[in-house]
């Protein structure tokens, strides 16, 4: 029998709805991994092996007795730790916020678990959503189960980590310039990073407020549609939240994309590592052979996302910190620390620069989408980094190597969604990214799901104990 | 070393701390922001462009 720990949600919810499943089974299956393979892997900050027991056994009691809520019922969801969780410790990955209890949900935990999910804990990440390759002197640093010496990615690292290696079902994510897109492509699962507003961020700690965007993670792309589903919508609690109505993502998902024009920047063809440049150029090839039409586009604008994209992240986050770096400023990590004070050594107008680079970018590719449908780059330049004695040093690199093609989305507002594309040689995963115009999700999630039954990774994500520990 | 002073000055002058160890890599993050800005130049009517700013619904009571 298939192992449950790699079910996707929608895959077990059938088996829950019809009894043949039952949620505590599940949920102690699942608990029982974590307590085996995270010691190594670091996941999860806080793990929560009473409380989601209690929920399963609500979650199973409800369906007992004929009260199933939907495709969620029952199903595991690692939160990331950025998202507030009443009377549950959220630190957001800092030291600074080690003991921080909130006293309210974040409204997509509570619709997740309104829903019926069962939250199996906290999620590590890198310290503040500040850093793409998970590393955590506080709370321990995330390893990517495809190869423990290698980068999880970050900062949502130990939401993607868990789902590469059976840790959880589901996974929730945020997005600022990267952090659910990148360590998705660097763990070889489906990231989404949604229209700027479509989710709510009420009850998130803010990284830089202009970008930030909480979305979902999972090991399908009908996972996603199902999270989306769940957690979009209008909330009078966010001011930048989207009063738009929201479709049903999970229907027509098969639709196909045969004719679907897709526009490929000659700027995401720059400065990427051969296997990249490889994987990314066989994957062009397979999408023709589905039936999309394939150009080379040109967007001048995005020339201007390093410059838009680290001013305006350091510069918010900055903002949002200045009185804790100055009064706590040993409780930040050096990489974070450093990133964040040169924030606040940027001027205000070059702030406002980079929002008028923003609005000439959102232009630039409101023009492009007037002739393709999507357009397409990998989700990253570089194949997945070994860690390195350097941390600081190396944090600051990747996040230079990465955020021109992570950034742009946020910058201009726009979704994203990332997708396995392959394995480099050294047999760790690599990513695409299918970028949509505003309000696009259900078109992303079409094209994704024809993408994601070529099976990009020609390996199912079933790993073993043996496994992991062999790659530790 | 003259930069160096001013990005320290900038940053006692914010009540902000200064770590040596640090010092560097903020050099190197402002110097890849201010090499990027450099990007803008081919945008010569960039400042004529409204900025993007989170619109608060309290703004427009």
């Amino acid at each position: 029998m298939t192992d449950i720990s790699f079910l996707t949600a929608t895959e077990l919810a059938p088996l829950i709805k019809s009894k043949q499943l039952s949620p505590v089974e599940l949920t102690k299956h699942t608990l029982s991994r974590m307590d085996k393979i995270d010691p190594i892997l670091h996941t999860y900050i806080t793990p929560l092996y009473d409380l989601a027991l209690k929920q399963a056994r609500e979650a199973e009691d409800n369906i007992m007795h004929g009260e199933y809520k939907g495709p969620l019922h029952g199903v595991p969801i690692g939160i990331k730790d950025i998202y507030y969780t009443r009377g549950i410790r959220t630190t957001a990955g800092s030291k600074l916020f080690a003991d921080f209890i909130p006293d309210k949900n974040a409204t997509t935990v509570d619709k997740l678990l309104g829903a019926g999910g069962v939250m199996l804990g906290k999620q590590n990440m890198h310290e503040l959503a500040a850093g793409s390759t998970g590393t955590n002197p506080f709370f321990g640093t995330t390893r990517n189960p495809w190869n423990t010496k290698y980068m999880p990615g970050g900062s949502s690292g130990g939401g993607t980590a868990s789902l590469a290696a059976g840790l959880a079902t589901l996974a929730t994510g945020s997005d600022t310039f990267g952090s659910i897109r990148l360590p998705a492509a660097m763990c070889g699962v489906y990231g989404l990073k949604p229209t700027y507003g479509l989710v709510s961020t009420h009850g998130i700690f803010p990284s830089a407020m202009s970008l930030d965007t909480a979305g979902p993670m999972a090991r399908s792309v009908s996972d996603l549609a199902l999270m989306l589903h769940y957690m979009a919508g209008y909330d009078s609690n966010d001011p930048t939240s989207l009063k738009v109505p929201t479709p049903n993502y999970m229907k027509n998902l098969n639709k196909g994309i045969n004719g679907v024009k897709i526009g490929i920047p000659t700027y995401y063809l720059q400065g990427l590592d051969p296997d990249v440049e490889k994987l990314f150029k066989h994957a062009m090839t397979t999408l023709q052979y589905l039936g999309a039409e394939i150009r080379e586009i040109v967007i001048p604008e995005l020339s201007m996302s390093t410059f838009a994209g680290l001013l305006t992240v350091t510069g918010e986050a900055s903002a949002f910190h200045h009185k804790w770096l100055q009064t706590h400023s040993d409780a930040y990590s050096a990489d974070i620390r450093t990133f964040f004070l040169a924030g606040s050594l940027t001027n205000t107008s070059q702030y406002v620069k980079a929002q008028q680079a923003r609005r000439k970018m959102v232009k630039g590719i409101h023009k492009a989408f007037e002739d393709v449908d999507i357009i397409l780059g990998p989700t990253i330049p570089i194949t997945t980094p070994a860690f390195k004695e350097k941390w600081v040093e190396q944090n600051l690199e990747v996040i230079r190597r990465c955020l021109p093609f992570t950034a742009p989305v946020n910058l201009t507002g726009v979704p994203s969604l990332s997708v396995p594309m392959g394995l480099d040689r050294k047999g760790l995963p690599v990513g695409m990214q299918f970028i949509g115009n505003h309000l696009s999700e259900k078109q992303l999630l079409q094209v994704g799901n024809t993408w994601e039954a070529t099976e990009p990774l020609r390996r199912n994500l079933k790993m073993t104990l043996g496994d992991i520990r062999q790659a530790y | 070393m003259r930069y160096t002073n001013c990005l320290k000055q900038e940053l006692y002058l914010q009540g902000l701390p200064i770590y040596e160890a640090d010092i560097p890599y903020i050099h190197n993050i402002l110097y890849t922001i201010n090499l990027a800005q450099t990007s803008t130049d081919a945008f010569p009517h960039l400042n004529k462009e409204i900025p993007i700013t989170v619109v608060d619904k309290e703004l427009m009571l």
